[in-house]
C-alpha cells in the first residue's frame, strides 16, 4: 500500500487578513496572469453558510479561514487563448482569432439585479457571485473555461462544489455537509469536519476528517481512483465497501454483516465470473448510518485517526 | 429567450424545441462524433439555461446560439487535446471518424461519408465557418458576431474553407476504394 | 481578376451574397478559363453535397435527457423552499416519537428481505411510516439526506411507491451517489417487470462510467430480458471509457460462452 497515496501535492494559499489582500495581489501578478479578487459578505455572518460553485475548466480550492465573509481568488489558467493555436492555421489568417471583438460588441454584459438577493460583480474574468441567505453561488460566464478558484470561507462552511474541466478540487478545514464532484481529476479534502458525499470518475478521492456529525450518511465513489479516507476512532456506523478489482483496507475493529438475504437462490452456474462482488458491510463501533465507498478500478482504505 | 431570462425557465423547452436539431447538427460536424453531439446539446441548452442573464435584447439569438454551442464545441475538443486522447476529431485518420448508424442510405453513403470526412479533415477554424456558412446564416455578419471575429476573417476563412474541402474531398476520394 | 479569387466568388455566388457586377466577372472569367470551369463545377457539386448532411436526426432520448436536466435545475433553484417545507413537516412523523434507534433496528430486519404482505397491522404501520420518511428524504435538497432516503427505501422495496421514487432518483437525482445507492437499492426487486425495463433503460441514458459498470453488473446477472442488447448497443459507442468497454465486453463474452440452461 503506497503510503505517498493521497498526499496533496499542490500550494495551500496564504489566508491573509482583509486588509492584507492588495498586497497579495501585487505579489502575485508574476507571468502573465490575471488575477482578480471578489469579496462576499453573508446575510448573517453568525450563521453556517453554504458554498456552491460549478465550474467548466481550471482548479478550484476552498480554504476554511477566521474571518466570516468569502473571499475568492481567481487566476487566469495556463489553458488562454493560445491553446488554440493546435487548431488554428496561423499562416494563413491575418487576425488573432479570439482577440476578442472588433465589431464593438462588449463581451461582459451587464447583468440584472434580482430582487432578494445580494450580487457582487466583477467585471475582470467573468466570475460572480451570488448570496441569498447565507448561500454563495458562484457562477462562471460563458466562454470562460479555464480559471483557476481560490476561495477563502469561514469554517463552518457547507461547501457544494461541481468541477467539469481541470484537475485538482481541495477543501481545507471546512465543517459542513459538504458535496464534491471531480470530472476530471481529484479529490483532496484535508481536516474536515460534518459530512461528505464525493465522486470523481479518474481520479483518486483523500480525505480526512476531524469530526463527524452522527447519523449522516457519506458517500465517496470513484471509477477509476483508489479511495482513502481518514475517519475518527469514535466512529459508529456501517461501512459498505465495494472495490471492484481493487483491495480493500482498515486499521478500524469491524465485525462483517452476513450477506443480505437475496429474493430467490439463482440458479446453479448462472453466476457468471465478471459479476461485480457485492458490497461489503463492516460494522463499526456500535453500528450507525451507512458510509459507503465504491470504486470499480482501484482501492479502498478507511484509517482510524 | 426574453422569458427565459425573466425565470421562465419553461420557455427554454420550447426553445429547446425549435432549435435542438439544428445544434445538434453543428455540433455533430464540428466534433464528428453523434455521442459526443448529444452531450454538447444538452451542455449548450444548459449553458443557455445558466447564462441566460447575458443574452440582451440587441442581439439576434441565432448568432448568440451559436457562440455558445461554438464555445462548448471548442470546450470539449480542447479538453480532448489535452488528454491526447484518440478521439481527437482534428486528425485526419480514418479510424478516428463516426461510424455511420444506418440512417443514411447505402447508395448515398460513398459521397456522403467522403464529404463528411473532409469537413472533419479541415482545421477548426475553417471547419466553423464552413458548418455555419452552408447551414445556418446567410450573412457573413451573423457570423462573425457568433464567432466573435471581424467580417473580413469570416470571408478569408470561408474561401479558404471550401477551397481546403475541395482538396481534401479529391484526396479521400482518389485512395477511396468505391 | 485571376484564377486566385475563384473560389472565393464562387462560394459567394453560391451563398447567394454575389454583387451583379462581381456574378458577371465570375461568369466572364469561367467562360475563358476551363480549370476555373472546372473548379467551380466541383465546388457547385460538393456545397450539394454538403446539403446531404442534413438528413442528421437528433435522438429521441436528448429531449429526456434535457427535460431532467432542466427539471433538476429548477429543483436546486428552489430548493431553499423544499427545505423549509421538510422542516415544517418533521416533528410530526410519530416514527421519530418512538425513538430513532428502534426504528432503525426494525429498519435494518425489513431491509432486503420479502415480507408476507399484510402479515401484521403494527408492523404495517411501521412500514407505512417508514416508507414516508424514505420518500421525504428522498427529495431532500441535501445529498446526505438522499443517501439515508434510500437507505430507508429499502426497508420497503415491496412498496410500489418506493419502487417508483427510486427509479425517479436514478434517472434524475442530480447527485451521481445517491443515484449509485438507488441502483444498488434497485437491484434487490429486480423480479419486478417495471424495475427491470426501468433499469435497462437508465443504463442507455447514464454515461458515468461507474452507473454504466453498476448497470451493466445487476442486468445481466439478473438475466433481464433486453440487458444483452442495451449493452451491445452501448458498446457501439465510439466515446465509451475503454475499461467500460472492457468490462462489458468480457460480460457478453461469458454469457455467450455459458453452456445453455434449460430448466432442469
Amino acid at each position: 500500500m503506497n503510503e505517498e497515496k493521497g498526499k496533496v501535492r499542490f500550494r495551500i494559499p496564504v489566508i491573509p487578513a482583509l486588509g492584507f489582500l492588495a498586497v497579495l495581489a501585487v505579489l502575485n501578478t508574476e507571468g502573465a496572469e490575471a488575477q482578480q479578487r471578489l469579496v462576499v459578505p453573508l446575510s448573517d455572518p453568525a450563521r453556517p453558510a453554504t458554498l456552491e460553485v460549478s465550474s467548466m475548466g481550471g482548479d478550484v480550492s476552498v480554504t476554511a479561514y477566521e474571518g466570516n465573509e468569502i473571499l475568492i481568488v481567481t487566476n487566469e489558467g495556463e489553458g488562454d487563448a493560445s491553446d488554440f493555436e493546435d487548431f488554428e492555421d496561423f499562416e494563413f489568417e491575418p487576425e488573432s482569432v479570439f482577440s476578442g471583438d472588433t465589431d464593438g460588441e462588449p463581451e461582459e454584459q451587464p447583468r440584472r439585479s434580482r430582487e432578494g438577493l445580494t450580487q457582487i460583480r466583477n467585471s475582470g474574468v467573468g466570475i460572480t457571485a451570488e448570496e441569498n441567505a447565507n448561500a454563495v453561488h458562484v457562477n462562471m460566464e460563458w466562454g470562460r473555461s479555464d480559471v483557476d478558484l481560490q476561495i477563502s470561507v469561514p469554517r463552518r462552511t457547507s461547501v457544494h462544489i461541481e468541477m467539469h474541466g481541470g484537475d485538482d478540487l481541495a477543501i481545507t478545514g471546512v465543517v459542513g455537509d459538504h458535496e464534491l464532484m471531480n470530472a476530471r481529476g481529484d479529490i483532496a479534502a484535508t481536516d474536515i469536519g460534518g459530512s461528505a458525499v464525493m465522486n470523481t470518475a479518474n481520479g483518486d478521492i483523500f480525505a480526512s476528517f476531524t469530526e463527524i456529525t452522527p447519523d449522516k450518511a457519506m458517500s465517496f465513489t470513484s471509477f477509476n481512483g483508489d479511495i482513502d479516507v481518514e475517519l475518527p476512532a469514535t466512529l459508529s456506523a456501517t461501512l459498505v465497501i465495494s472495490a471492484g478489482r481493487g483491495d480493500v483496507f482498515t486499521d478500524f475493529d469491524f465485525t462483517l454483516q452476513p450477506a443480505e438475504v437475496v429474493v430467490e437462490p439463482r440458479t446453479e452456474g448462472s453466476a457468471y465470473r465478471a459479476r461485480l462482488e457485492s458490497a461489503m458491510r463492516a460494522v463499526v463501533g456500535g453500528g450507525g448510518p451507512e458510509i459507503r465507498f465504491q470504486t470499480f478500478n482501484g482501492d479502498v482504505v478507511v484509517r482510524r485517526r | 429567450m426574453r422569458e427565459v431570462r425573466s425565470g421562465r425557465t419553461g420557455a427554454l423547452a420550447t426553445l429547446f424545441e425549435r432549435h435542438h436539431a439544428r445544434v445538434y447538427r453543428f455540433c455533430l460536424r464540428i466534433v464528428g462524433n453523434r455521442q459526443t453531439a448529444e452531450d454538447l446539446v444538452q451542455d449548450v441548452f444548459m449553458r443557455m439555461l445558466r447564462y441566460r442573464t447575458t443574452f440582451r435584447d440587441d442581439v439576434a439569438f441565432g448568432p448568440w446560439m451559436f457562440r455558445i454551442a461554438r464555445n462548448a464545441c471548442t470546450d470539449h475538443l480542447r479538453r480532448v487535446a489535452r488528454e491526447g486522447g484518440p478521439h481527437a476529431t482534428s486528425a485526419t485518420s480514418v479510424e478516428d471518424l463516426p461510424s455511420n448508424d444506418g440512417s443514411i442510405a447505402e447508395e448515398e453513403d460513398d459521397r456522403a461519408e467522403l464529404v463528411r470526412r473532409a469537413l472533419l479533415s479541415l482545421p477548426l477554424e475553417r471547419r466553423e465557418v464552413l458548418v455555419l456558412s452552408r447551414y445556418e446564416f446567410k450573412t457573413y455578419d451573423e457570423i462573425a458576431h457568433a464567432l466573435g471575429c471581424s467580417v473580413g476573417a469570416v470571408k478569408l476563412r470561408a474561401h479558404r474553407a471550401i477551397k481546403q474541402l475541395r482538396e481534401a474531398y479529391m484526396d479521400l476520394a482518389g485512395e477511396g476504394s468505391a | 481578376m485571376n484564377c486566385e479569387d475563384t473560389a472565393g466568388l464562387l462560394s459567394d455566388r453560391l451563398k447567394g451574397l454575389l454583387a451583379p457586377e462581381d456574378n458577371v466577372r465570375l461568369d466572364a472569367h469561367l467562360a475563358t478559363c476551363s480549370a476555373c470551369q472546372a473548379e467551380a463545377d466541383a465546388l457547385t457539386a460538393l456545397w450539394s453535397d454538403l446539403g446531404s448532411l442534413e438528413d442528421d436526426v437528433p435522438h429521441e432520448r436528448m429531449r429526456a435527457r434535457f427535460h431532467a436536466g432542466l427539471a433538476a435545475y429548477s429543483e436546486r433553484k428552489s430548493a431553499t423552499r423544499i427545505g423549509a417545507f421538510i422542516e415544517s413537516i418533521w416533528p410530526r412523523q410519530p416514527v421519530f416519537q418512538a425513538g430513532i434507534a428502534v426504528v432503525l433496528l426494525v429498519a435494518g430486519f425489513l431491509a432486503g428481505q420479502l415480507l408476507p404482505p399484510r402479515a401484521n397491522p403494527e408492523i404495517e404501520e411501521l412500514r407505512a411510516e417508514i416508507r414516508a420518511v424514505g420518500l421525504v428524504l428522498l427529495d431532500h435538497r441535501s445529498a446526505a439526506e438522499r443517501l439515508r432516503g434510500v437507505e430507508w427505501a429499502r426497508g420497503t422495496m415491496a412498496d410500489a411507491r418506493t419502487v417508483e421514487a427510486l427509479l425517479r432518483t436514478v434517472r434524475y437525482d442530480p447527485n451521481l451517489n445517491v443515484r449509485l445507492a438507488a441502483i444498488e437499492a434497485l437491484g434487490t426487486a429486480l423480479d419486478s417487470p417495471d424495475v427491470g425495463a426501468g433499469l435497462t433503460e437508465a443504463f442507455e441514458q447514464q454515461d458515468s462510467p461507474l452507473l454504466q459498470v453498476m448497470l451493466a453488473s445487476l442486468l445481466l446477472d439478473g438475466e433481464i430480458p433486453g440487458a444483452t442488447e442495451a449493452v451491445g448497443r452501448v458498446l457501439e459507442r465510439s466515446e465509451l471509457d475503454p475499461l467500460v468497454r472492457d468490462y462489458l465486453q468480457s460480460a457478453l463474452e461469458e454469457i455467450r460462452e455459458r453452456p445453455n440452461q434449460s430448466d432442469a
